[in-house]
């Protein structure tokens, strides 16, 4: 809500943020206060140009300033595997094992049924559309698509629902191994981890 | 400070900043309370992937007096219904299962009826291999938590005047949801459904969960009237349309 206060304002503003109470916002906005106007206006102009100039990437929908991401416009990247993810942090995460040479998709978000979060709330026809050959699209076809949504059942289901789309235009789906993390002890994984980890054991 | 444990089902998770979980859970004990979960989301050792729904939990937690939210110590995995989990129908059942519970318990009420109902609601769709089945199951699982909150349909007889149903009736269902009533009781001008005595034999077979014969089950316009009136009478207790519904329509189940 809008109020005649500036100063109420910027607080209503800053308490939008996640993880910002009223309390915090109060101090940032008289921290503002206390600044030289400079920084009000390279502040401003930062989070005015991030919406101006920040855009969706038209084959993978990664965050981007021109039309492609700087990972599509990459040719050396594998165009045949996609790597789906949740978010863009999820993105950056897989990206900084430096193991995954292929392209990703970002869905934006999970089905999550509990919360009325569906297919359409996602970018899942983008997905689709990179499945077609189509004017827009990269020559190579896809031949395998990964699906790292994480392992609740939000994340679960959004994988099953991929699988049902994908399977049957003849691609490759696969899933992210799930189970003890590296270095964990056996003694303190739960339950769910554990017997996931023995579903899903490897032959050596 | 008190220390309490009760077994527990997860209604919902909320992000509270950066690093906590606030969790709305179903008691077996308790009843509907919700709790925060400290450092839920940094670190996984506590709760592992315990707070999560479609998880039947061991949870530990404290309350103080005068404070409304209580705090979850450590949550331990009972049961994990893994046949639900592998199939997308299976998880939006339980999804709208759940969120029907969500809907109807309030914090305060005694909720350990429809805590069984829920597991066992759980259990059988983890179970059950056959997606017919599992229709029988969730309507089972509608109409019994019909009756837990006072609000089911009456299938003996007429719901106003209790004369009991005759073979070669003509049934005629409210559509406000109080079920079967006779020519006699129907208001003037009162719009009603009309009943099949398959439709019937369906509503009963569902409550009892005695067999019901594959003819019955394949009578797709006997399923739908059935159905109907089971919503009927969730449109009494429930205020708002179920976010879970979507994904059932999505996949062909509502
Ligand atoms: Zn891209
Ligand atoms: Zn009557």
């Amino acid at each position: 809500m809008k109020t005649r206060d500036p100063i109420t304002n910027l607080i209503n503003a800053l308490s939008k943020f996640p993880g910002i109470g009223e309390r915090t916002a109060t101090r940032l906005a008289f921290f503002v206060l206390k600044e030289p106007v400079e920084f009000a206006n390279e502040l401003a102009s930062a989070l005015i140009e991030v919406k101006e100039k920040v855009g969706l990437c038209q084959r993978c929908c990664n965050l981007t300033e021109g039309d492609l991401c700087a990972i599509c416009r990459d040719t050396r990247r594998d165009p045949t595997t996609i790597c789906v993810v949740e978010s863009t942090p999820d993105l950056r995460a897989i990206e900084g094992t430096g193991d995954f040479r292929g392209t990703y998709h970002v869905l934006h978000g999970v089905i999550s049924p509990l919360e009325g979060v569906g297919p359409d709330d996602l970018h899942v026809r983008e997905l689709l559309d990179r499945m077609r050959p189509g004017p827009d699209q990269q020559a190579t076809p896809v031949t395998e698509v990964i699906v790292a949504t994480s392992p609740s059942v939000d994340g679960e289901a959004t994988a099953l629902y991929l699988l049902r789309l994908l399977r049957p235009l003849g691609v490759r789906v696969s899933r992210i191994a799930s189970g003890v993390p590296i270095g964990g002890e056996l003694e303190y994984t739960d339950r769910v981890t554990l017997s996931r980890a023995i579903a899903q054991r490897r032959d050596m | 400070m008190k220390h309490l444990q009760t077994r527990a089902f997860v209604l919902r998770t909320v992000d509270y900043g950066e690093r906590d979980t606030i969790v709305t859970l179903l008691g077996r004990d308790c009843g509907r309370f919700s709790a925060i979960a400290r450092s839920a989301k940094t670190s996984r050792r506590r709760f592992g992937g315990g707070l999560q729904p479609l998880r039947c939990l061991q949870a530990s937690y404290t309350t103080r007096p005068q404070r409304e939210l209580a705090t979850l110590t450590e949550v331990k995995v009972v049961v994990d219904y893994p046949g639900i989990e592998t199939d997308l129908e299976k998880i939006a059942l339980a999804c709208y299962a759940t969120e029907l519970v969500r809907e109807v318990c309030r914090e305060g009420d005694e909720a350990s009826a429809t805590f069984d109902l829920l597991e066992d609601f759980y259990g059988h769709l983890s179970r059950e291999s056959a997606l017919a089945q599992a229709e029988v199951t969730l309507r089972h699982f509608e109409l019994r938590l019909l009756e837990i909150h006072g609000a089911a349909p009456s299938l003996a007889g007429c719901a106003r005047c209790g004369l009991s149903t005759q073979a070669g009736d003509k049934y005629m269902c409210s559509r406000v949801g109080d079920g079967l009533i006779c020519s006699g009781c129907r208001h003037q001008g009162e719009a009603v459904g009309v009943l099949e005595p398959n439709a019937l034999y369906l509503l009963r077979g569902y409550l009892t969960l005695e067999p019901l014969a594959a003819a019955l089950l394949a009578d797709a316009s006997a399923r739908m009237q059935a159905r109907r009136v089971i919503e009927a009478s969730l449109a009494q207790i429930i205020e708002r349309e179920l976010r879970s519904r979507a994904m059932l329509t999505t996949l062909g189940l509502a």
